[in-house]
């Protein structure tokens, strides 16, 4: 990756000054950073105005969240693709912003070069699931019999997502996925795009419900 | 939402019927035949039931409360029909009237049945004490008293909230008036009812039936005496309220100050000092994180009895006793039995040897947890080996994990490749 013509422009949204340097610090070699602001308001006028490839989003925010950010935008026509990063693993949260159209998300605790290759996954229209996601979906998505649900096209993963869900949360890498499952790398994108895309979709009260239910991992 | 003559009323902004503004064929129709009869929620007095009549038959609702008023003289059948309809006839909004919820719910059907008994008997005892009140008096008490109870016991909470503003409303507002003139007719009330009420106390040792003015007396005096002191009273009660509630913030502020002092302040303190120790500085880092996380969100499954608390307080401890991150996933719960104790004990084996063996700085779990049924994956991409060119004496892995899950009617398998870590993968299913 390093002969990459293009570095991905990418934009920072974070309350805290410390997180938002360290941040650029880790990923100052492999992104060019193009703004980074604190709270809501200001963040959507200037991701609008300096239109970046990636926005780095954290789920808590004053006036409203990551999720009140991700809905703007999309709202007012931008293109960013959305990765949201936090430190509270609050699932409704995380979800929440998800289904609000993020790409991926990563807990903070990542580290740099790992960062780097999310946002790079998604600056190029991939869906970044860290193995705490993939856990929060498996569990939001669990329990629930076929011919249950009003819309099993959207309301349930297929078993062959499951098994890509599961692998993820155990640990491996997309590539590992593939090498676990005997298919391309390529095949474990577009099962991962799939569930996003459900995530987003289903209307499975389940998904509020569950959210709901419990306040934390 | 127009329902003819009745438009003075305010118009409810929870009325389901979905008329067009403005449709000329809805406009002067009277009433709505179709509507069942629904006490309303909005602009009720007591429990709505006028205002839902008036609703009901098209008519102005001031009409409708004067015809009970007037029916109240007659000998109490207004009274009695209007506590009737008011048990029986559900609330809008609601499916089932409060004699209905009352009755269908156990417990407060028994409740309601024994107070409405004790009603009942000190209503006969007065009626057989006091000669004055005869039959006529007893009648229509008895069924209100009654109604009251169930309206009491049967109540949704936003009925009662309702009811208790609307009751209480006038007192409140007398009671904070302060003006000289609010003042001067609340005193003279006041006082004009605490002699009232003392002159027949005094009349009832001379009077022919001496209790009903022995209670008269009492109950006109204490009216009385609440008129004269209500503002007094209304003031203590709410500053009392206002004490209380900074008595409690100050003690929760107390709390986190104590929290932050024992968990934070003491760990940075730790840390500066520990600060060419990169290994020491990042465990107390996650210790303290894990401890703020468990405090600020209520780890509801600290819960003793939850396998999901038993695999992430294998995180808390390994990363205490080793220099490793353990991240944890898991998905579901359920309560501990025998095989997931099990499996949670050889998971814990196999991420200490993770934390010891493997080199690897991240140890990863991820658990899948149900009543009949686990799957727990320790994974670290870490140096890994030959589990072929292991001998006996490695005891950790032979017996630890691979027979203390077999016992439990489990599977253990380990999959470790030279240089490319190792991942050990337990999985138990209840035998139906």
């Amino acid at each position: 990756m390093a002969g990459r013509p293009v570095r991905p422009r990418v934009f920072l949204v974070d309350d805290h000054e410390l997180i938002r340097s360290g941040i650029r610090a880790e990923l100052a070699d492999r992104v060019e950073v193009v703004g980074e602001a604190d709270e809501v308001d200001a963040a959507i006028a200037m991701i609008l105005e300096r239109r970046p490839d990636v926005v780095l989003v954290d789920v808590h925010l004053p006036g409203g969240g990551g999720r009140a950010v991700v809905e703007a935008v999309r709202a007012a026509g931008g293109s960013a693709a959305f990765l949201a990063l936090s430190v509270s693993d609050a699932p409704e949260d995380v979800i929440a912003l998800i289904r609000a159209g993020a790409r991926g998300y990563v807990t903070k605790s990542i580290g740099g070069a790992d960062l780097a290759a999310a946002v790079e996954a998604v600056a190029e229209g991939e869906v970044v699931f860290s193995p705490r996601l993939a856990g929060f979906v498996l569990d939001a998505f669990r329990d629930l019999p076929a011919g249950t649900t009003p819309d099993p096209e959207l309301d349930q993963l297929t078993p062959r997502e499951r098994q890509v869900l599961r692998l993820i949360a155990r640990g491996f890498t997309y590539r590992d996925v593939g090498v676990e499952l005997g298919v391309a790398v390529k095949t474990v994108e577009s099962h991962v795009s799939a569930v996003l895309r459900k995530l987003q979709l289903s209307s499975r009260h389940e998904l509020t419900h569950w959210a709901h239910e419990r306040r934390l991992l | 939402m127009r329902w003819g003559l009745c438009q003075d009323a305010p118009i409810d902004a929870d009325s389901p019927l979905p008329v067009a503004p403005g449709d000329p064929d809805e406009a002067p129709r009277l009433g709505h035949a179709s509507r069942p009869w629904r006490r309303r929620a909005r602009g009720a007095v007591l429990g709505g039931v006028a205002s839902g009549l008036a609703v009901r038959l098209g008519l102005r609702v001031w009409v409708v409360r004067a015809a009970v008023l007037a029916a109240v003289l007659v000998h109490g059948v207004g009274l009695v029909a209007y506590v009737v309809a008011w048990v029986a006839v559900p609330r809008r909004g609601e499916d089932v009237g409060l004699a209905e919820r009352v009755w269908r719910d156990g417990r407060e059907r028994h409740a309601a049945v024994a107070t409405t008994a004790v009603a009942t008997v000190l209503v006969l005892a007065l009626a057989a004490l006091g000669h004055g009140l005869g039959v006529a008096a007893v009648w229509p008490l008895l069924p209100t008293v009654i109604g009251a109870i169930v309206v009491w016991r049967g109540a949704s909470p936003e009925e009662r909230r309702a009811l208790n503003a609307s009751l209480t409303a006038p007192v409140v507002r007398v009671g904070r008036s302060s003006g000289w003139r609010a003042t001067a007719v609340r005193v003279g009330l006041g006082i004009a009812a605490v002699v009232a009420g003392l002159n027949l106390l005094v009349a009832s040792r001379t009077a022919a039936s001496p209790v009903t003015d022995l209670l008269g007396g009492l109950v006109v005096t204490g009216v009385g005496v609440l008129v004269l002191f209500t503002p007094w009273w209304s003031e203590t009660v709410r500053e009392l309220a206002e004490e209380r509630l900074a008595r409690s913030r100050a003690q929760a502020r107390a709390d986190v100050a104590d929290h932050l002092h024992d968990s934070v302040l003491q760990m940075l303190a730790l840390i500066q000092k520990s600060a060419d120790d990169p290994v020491e500085v990042t465990r107390l880092a996650r210790k303290t994180e894990r401890d703020l996380r468990s405090w600020l969100f209520g780890d509801e499954r600290a819960a003793r009895d939850s396998v999901a608390a038993r695999v992430r307080a294998i995180e808390s401890d390994v990363e205490a006793d080793y220099a490793v991150r353990v991240e944890t996933v898991l998905v579901g719960d359920a309560p501990v039995t025998e095989a997931h104790e099990a499996l949670v004990l050889a998971a814990r084996e196999a991420v200490v040897n993770a934390a010891k063996w493997s080199g690897a700085p991240v140890v990863s779990v991820f658990a899948e947890i149900a009543p009949g049924e686990m799957s727990l994956y320790v994974r670290d991409r870490g140096r890994g080996f030959d589990p072929d060119a292991v001998g006996d004496d490695h005891h950790g892995v032979a017996h630890s994990i691979v027979e203390r899950v077999a016992r439990a009617g489990g599977v253990a398998r380990v999959t470790s490749r030279s240089g490319e870590g190792t991942e050990v993968e337990l999985q138990w299913r209840a035998v139906p």
